[in-house]
């Protein structure tokens, strides 16, 4: 059961429109697992209905509505096929998040950050304008991460097992969301490995001792 | 639209399109587009919702709801060519509704028109974020910086309007 929920400033941000694409799927992916949180966007889209609908209507040009009957035939362009995944990847990556994975989690290249810890960053868009950064984060159980805290936002989806931290225990489904006021130390739950979507739109600032470890979330 | 939807109803659709045609040609222009590229914005919209007329589920979003969602997602593409993912119903790892409540969803429909009337009587400086937001697709943060406001103000100015509305639904709903 979902317990962590994105804020509503994020849920606001991505109903309206104004997520870069990175958190986006952080979202789109939390929503797929979280049935409070579409009924939440569902309302905040009905707003964007009713904006949409009270604009002062603007003159369509001369000819517009033939224009559109005439490409209603029209075939859609095709839609590149995605792989067929194994039944792991399907149960654990939702699909927001798994079409831009592509691949099945076993063929996912791992690099592993600090011993226990394995990242693998996702090709965004406009990953670069904020210095956004997309990534899985897999943990062996009882590894932890350095303490460390962010220069701007952080969200993590977890999508298997879990972690705990200052500010909470996480499972899947779960958004843990920091900013500079936290520093926190998670550390992976006891079990099977904890599988994590993590969003950065700046570098993490380590709070510890560890300078080696700023590198950690950036690769 | 279950015309179009169940019958591929082209005169259905056509009064579709007179209906929100100059809305979202409105809604595309709000970015700054050029008219031709605001009637292709337009087009390409409308023909989703044609395209996708038989998944439409009026029980879970009214129509002009729909083509906001629909004409939201081909901004984003085109404006900031950024992707927009999507939830799929059918995605194995879809955790669905704990049960369909038909009185929501019958609440729902009858409140898109009483949420207009809302967003009308919303005093200006909330109703100037709204449309930041929802036309201009600014993040909170980014409107903050936009008005030179500390994000703090922002979050809570946009938490009173919303809450706002919601009392002005509530209200509805009871005396109707
Ligand atoms: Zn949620």
């Amino acid at each position: 059961m979902t317990i962590s929920h994105p804020t509503d400033t994020l849920l606001l941000d991505y109903a309206a429109g104004g997520l870069a694409e990175a958190m986006s799927v952080l979202v789109a992916s939390h929503l797929a697992l979280c049935p409070a949180c579409r009924r939440a966007v569902d309302g905040l889209d009905a707003i964007g209905g009713a904006l949409l609908a009270d604009l002062p209507r603007e003159q369509v040009a001369e000819g517009a509505l033939d224009r559109m009957l005439a490409r209603l035939d029209e075939m859609p362009a095709p839609i590149p096929p995605l792989p067929s995944f194994d039944g792991e990847t399907l149960r654990v990556l939702p699909a927001p998040l798994r079409s831009y994975i592509g691949r099945n989690l076993a063929e996912v290249e791992w690099r592993r950050l600090v011993p226990g810890i394995e990242q693998y960053k996702l090709p965004v868009a406009d990953g670069g304008e904020l210095g956004a950064t997309a990534e899985l984060l897999r943990f062996r159980p009882g590894a932890k991460v350095p303490r460390h805290t962010h220069v701007g936002e952080e969200a993590i989806l977890v999508l298997q097992g879990g972690f705990t931290d200052e500010t909470g225990h996480y499972v899947r489904g779960d958004v843990a969301q920091g900013d500079e006021t936290v520093t926190h130390r998670p550390v992976g739950d006891p079990g099977e490995p904890c599988i994590c979507f993590a969003v950065l739109d700046e570098p993490v600032r380590l709070t510890g001792p560890l300078g080696w470890a700023q590198k950690l979330f950036r690769g | 639209m279950r015309a179009v939807g169940e019958r591929r109803d082209r005169d259905a659709f056509a009064t579709l399109f007179r209906h929100f045609a100059p809305r979202l040609q409105a809604f595309m222009r709000r970015l700054g587009s050029a008219d031709d590229q605001a009637e292709e914005l337009v087009q390409e919209t409308m023909l989703m919702v044609w395209r996708r007329a038989e998944s439409f589920d009026p029980a879970r979003a009214g129509v002009r709801t729909w083509i906001y969602q629909i004409a939201r997602n081909k901004r984003i593409d085109s404006f900031r060519r950024r992707g927009r993912p999507e939830v799929d119903v059918n995605d194995p790892a879809f955790v669905p509704d704990p049960e369909p409540s038909a009185v929501d969803r019958l609440e729902a429909e009858q409140s898109a028109e009483q949420l207009r009337v809302a967003l009308q009587a919303l005093p200006r400086e909330q109703a100037d974020l709204l449309h930041m937001a929802y036309f201009e697709h600014r993040s909170q943060s980014e409107i903050g910086v936009a008005l030179g406001l500390p994000l703090g103000t922002v979050k809570s100015r946009t938490r009173l309007a919303l809450e706002r509305l919601r009392r002005h639904l509530q209200q509805a709903n009871e005396h109707s």
